[in-house]
């Protein structure tokens, strides 16, 4: 990135320039991966927890033990309705989130992306009303089958250098494999996300 | 609703949390039997302010317990 870039706002940044600046990156496993999970669900949980939330969990190849992965944490947060979500907005916003995606049934927030760069922790923060988790599902599965998990890491890292800079194509040359596994593991693990405590 | 998680939502009744706290703090807790046991002796034994459980509950999550 040359430094004229850099004096440009995320937010005057064309598509291509983006993702010039934040190229696919794939790392081997990280143990630091679960912490960065735990200190952010920590930070999350005190920010919303009078937010009627159903669930705060870990999802994304950070998730899957032992296969390379970008070094990005997705952490999904299951909400029993949106009635709290404009309020959710305000304090992921307040709190250094940037907002990539609203609408009634999905927001999306990402933290770590700056013009200079990646920072140092990542986290890609997705806000869903309860039971649109499909992601848990394909996550289990893949950990209870470290073949698959390879097979996925094989894809993934055979689509990197192709796609390094462009995230959409990289994402949508996973969807059949996700689909397929995800399809799977509803079939295998039917009403597992299902709410131990309602009001 | 198990018998401890009924525990759970009485003591933290009793000691007046508010309703939108009580509920995340049951959905975060049934996640973890453990976590549920500790958080119970923890509310018996300590009367903690609703900001107190707040902090423990997030340190239960930074500690990876739930």
């Amino acid at each position: 990135m040359n430094n004229q870039k850099c004096t440009k706002e995320l937010s005057e940044m064309s598509l291509e320039e983006l993702w010039q600046l934040f190229p696919i990156v794939l790392t081997k496993p990280n143990d630091r991966w679960g912490n960065d999970y735990a200190e952010e669900k920590s930070l999350l949980f005190h920010l919303l927890c009078n937010m009627n939330l159903v669930r705060i969990s870990h999802i994304g190849s950070t998730s899957i033990q032992a296969i390379w992965a970008k070094p990005i944490i997705d952490i999904l947060i299951e909400m029993s309705d949106n009635s709290s979500f404009n309020d959710i907005y305000k304090i992921l916003l307040e709190h250094d989130y940037i907002c990539m995606i609203k609408s009634e049934r999905r927001m999306d927030f990402n933290k770590g992306y700056t013009k200079f760069g990646f920072a140092d922790k990542v986290f890609h923060i997705h806000v869903r009303l309860s039971g649109d988790n499909d992601e848990l599902y394909f996550r289990d599965y893949l950990n209870e089958h470290p073949s698959i998990a390879k097979e996925y890491e094989a894809l993934k890292l055979s689509l990197w250098k192709p796609f390094e800079h462009d995230r959409d194509g990289y994402t949508n040359a996973k969807t059949d494999f996700i689909n397929k596994y995800t399809y799977l593991a509803k079939q295998t693990y039917a009403g597992r996300y299902e709410n131990d405590y309602k009001e | 609703m198990t018998s401890k998680e009924s525990a759970l939502l009485a003591q933290m009744q009793d000691l007046g949390y508010s309703q939108g706290m009580i509920v995340t703090a049951m959905r975060i807790l049934s996640q973890s039997k453990a976590a549920q046991d500790d958080a119970l002796l923890y509310l018996y034994d300590e009367h903690p302010s609703e900001s107190q459980f707040i902090d423990y509950i997030s340190e239960l999550c930074s500690s990876q317990k739930i």
